[in-house]
């Protein structure tokens, strides 16, 4: 059974790439600081965007029907897909209208979470990712490791290795520029060659029936107006009530994601070009129940910028694969477990619970609440790890008795001092990170009544 | 039940009431040196920015630093360079791109926050062209920039089709967090402001 802990262990073995993780993600929290500082209003742009989510999550059929009707009126045809085998269904069938054997993708974390490209590959169609970063993973056959950046967890001398082994590159580059061109030639071919591209929607429009995809490699450009079908495929909460809205999130997402003031491209579909035909896939898998969860219903509103990550203190020292998630990081260690949370019980366990995800989010979602929220349903079902679950009980009982507590404390006190070893060894969980406290040479309780409770 | 009655109708028992829309989308701007904003924000984001007269000076740009046997495409009216292809005729397919060296496109409006410029499907022509090209050329009037992003949506009018802001060239840091620019859309963004 794969466990956050355990897999993060495995990444931890490797100290010099931990620390180098930890700082490359560091480094793009730094740049997003300096661009929310840039908006003297930053706090009222966040707050903004939450209300307008919350009133999407108030009236979210309502916009949904909105925007159907105004997208079938642009001439787009529109499609509901209850779970990701539906949704794969309709790709796939899209595709096979067209007689599709070659689709080009822009990166769309949903697909990832509906596991298309395996499906796709397994039904004759050859899927090529063509953002950068999602290029080299599939190239590697490994998932993205982080929603906006990929391929993070990749130093650019394995990308070379990578390179070489399948677009017979010369062994051994490592220039960032050098890769880049080679993967820009090696793509060229692939845009100019396929029959189909699918792309994500980071927002749609309610009011205009038009959809929004921002990227800064031009990858989702390149692949829908060249090709003779375009599909987009969106969860059902990336709608939007109306155009003025997108003012707010655009000067949110880019900042808050990558540091930059906004995307180099923010593209606005609204018809499909003559000759062309688009689709728009509106999938729930899980969302609407997700909606009727009050207390984590507020993780609806995520735009997907990955700030909580890259901020996030055990995300970047355990890696994005130790999520064993398409959507990984603090706002993964949510929607994940609200969806099965069986599967998904060791995530919310994966945060210090400091609340820096919830400082950045740009739409104020109180990520670490929820993840607090979440501890709590697990440990009441009975689903928490059972070493926990049994000291936590030992614990609880002594500390909710005078006597037995008194008594537990001065065992420890003695135990402590006589051999510590009992306590500093690697049987318990607590040591493994971190080191045990000094002793204080007496309790609160024996000091007060030394010096207060005799004189009172 | 189909998916979208079976979507709606649970979404309609599970979602929560009230949540207003907020009405004041009113933010903090400097409305003064917009061009300078501009011109800093579009540096940083990696375009090259020449302030020019007229647009005969873009012309006279061009064929000065251009090879002569480049294709260069103009989708601006006024514009007859004599090694230049002016897209009067009509083009069903956009492989047919594929070589292009630059695109000169105008842009209608300009943020200073973020250099983004709002270019429309009539202005790009075919909406291939401003990714598929090695090089783009935008030109845009001085007096078209605006403070934020909230300006620009109150006055672009929702048009047909595809439109897009775009604040500089195609870019990465996919590989290590190292910045590249001419990822797959165009390698260099050269603005061109009119006075």
């Amino acid at each position: 059974m794969k466990s956050h802990a355990s897999l993060a262990e495995q990444f931890n073995r490797d100290e010099n790439r931990v620390d180098w993780h930890n700082e490359t993600l560091w480094f793009v929290r730094e740049k997003r600081d300096r661009q929310s500082h840039q908006v003297s209003d930053w706090e009222k742009l966040r707050e903004v965007a939450s209300k307008i989510k919350l009133n999407v999550l108030s009236n979210l059929d309502i916009y949904l029907m909105e925007f159907e009707k105004n997208a079938l009126t642009n001439g787009i045809k529109v499609h509901w897909a209850k779970d990701a085998e539906e949704h794969n269904k309709i790709v796939l069938s899209i595709l096979q209208d067209h007689q599709v054997k070659f689709m080009v993708k822009s990166k769309s974390m949903l697909t990832e979470e509906c596991h298309l490209n395996d499906y796709l590959e397994k039904n004759g169609v050859e899927v090529t990712d063509t953002d950068l970063g999602e290029r080299i993973v599939q190239l590697a056959k490994e998932t993205p490791s982080h929603i906006v950046l990929p391929c993070i967890h990749k130093k650019k001398e394995e990308i070379g290795e990578i390179f070489h082994q399948y677009l017979n590159t010369p062994k051994g580059l490592s220039d960032p520029q050098m890769l880049t061109e080679i993967a820009r030639q090696d793509l060229r071919k692939k845009f100019l060659q396929s029959q189909a591209a699918l792309t994500g929607i980071n927002f749609a429009v309610a009011e205009t029936g038009e959809f929004v995809v921002c990227t800064n490699e031009g990858n989702a450009d390149m692949g829908a107006h060249l090709a003779k079908v375009h599909i987009a495929c969106m969860g059902l909460e990336k709608i939007i009530p109306k155009r003025e809205h997108l003012g707010v999130f655009l000067r949110l997402l880019a900042r808050s994601g990558t540091g930059q003031p906004i995307t180099t491209y923010s593209s606005h579909f609204r018809k499909p070009r003559a000759g062309q035909e688009m689709h728009i896939v509106i999938v729930d898998n899980g969302r609407s129940e997700q909606l009727s969860k009050e207390k984590f219903r507020n993780s609806l509103k995520c735009i997907r910028c990955g700030a909580c990550f890259n901020t996030c203190p055990v995300y970047r020292r355990s890696g994005g694969h130790s999520y064993h998630t398409a959507v990984a990081g603090p706002i993964g260690s949510i929607l994940n477990p609200i969806r099965n949370i069986a599967a998904y019980k060791d995530l919310p366990f994966a945060s210090t619970l400091c609340g820096s995800c919830t400082h950045v989010c740009p739409v104020q979602i109180d990520l670490h609440q929820q993840l607090y929220e979440l501890r709590q349903e697990i440990i009441a079902s009975g689903m928490g790890e059972p070493v926990k679950s049994f000291s936590m009980k030992i614990l609880a009982r002594s500390l909710s008795h005078v006597k037995k507590y008194e008594k537990l404390r001065r065992t420890m006190k003695f135990g402590y001092r006589y051999a510590p070893f009992l306590l500093k060894n690697n049987a318990n969980p607590w040591y493994k990170h971190r080191e045990m406290p000094e002793m204080p040479k007496e309790s609160f309780k024996e000091w007060y009544q030394k010096n207060i409770g005799d004189g009172k | 039940m189909g998916s979208r009655e079976d979507i709606l109708s649970k979404i309609a028992k599970a979602k929560p009431v009230g949540n207003e829309l907020p009405e004041d989308l009113s933010f903090i701007s400097i409305t003064e040196n917009l061009l300078e904003t501009f011109v800093l924000a579009a540096q940083n984001n990696g375009s090259q920015v020449t302030l020019v007269e007229d647009t005969a000076e873009i012309l006279a740009y061009i064929s000065e630093n251009v090879a002569p046997e480049k294709r260069i495409i103009f989708n601006i009216k006024e514009f007859r360079g004599e090694n230049a292809e002016v897209t009067d005729q009509e083009m069903n397919d956009p492989h047919t791109l594929e070589d292009v060296e630059i695109a000169v496109i105008e842009g209608s409006i300009g943020v200073a926050e973020n250099a983004a410029v709002w270019i429309t499907e009539n202005q790009m022509k075919y909406r291939a062209l401003p990714f598929i090209t090695q090089h783009l050329f935008v030109i845009l009037e001085a007096n078209k920039i605006v403070p934020l992003l909230h300006d620009a949506y109150k006055i672009i009018p929702v048009e047909d089709g595809f439109s897009c802001f775009i604040s500089g060239p195609s870019k990465t840091a996919d590989i290590e967090q190292s910045l590249v620019i001419g990822a797959h859309g165009a390698r260099s963004h050269h603005l061109f402001l009119v006075k």
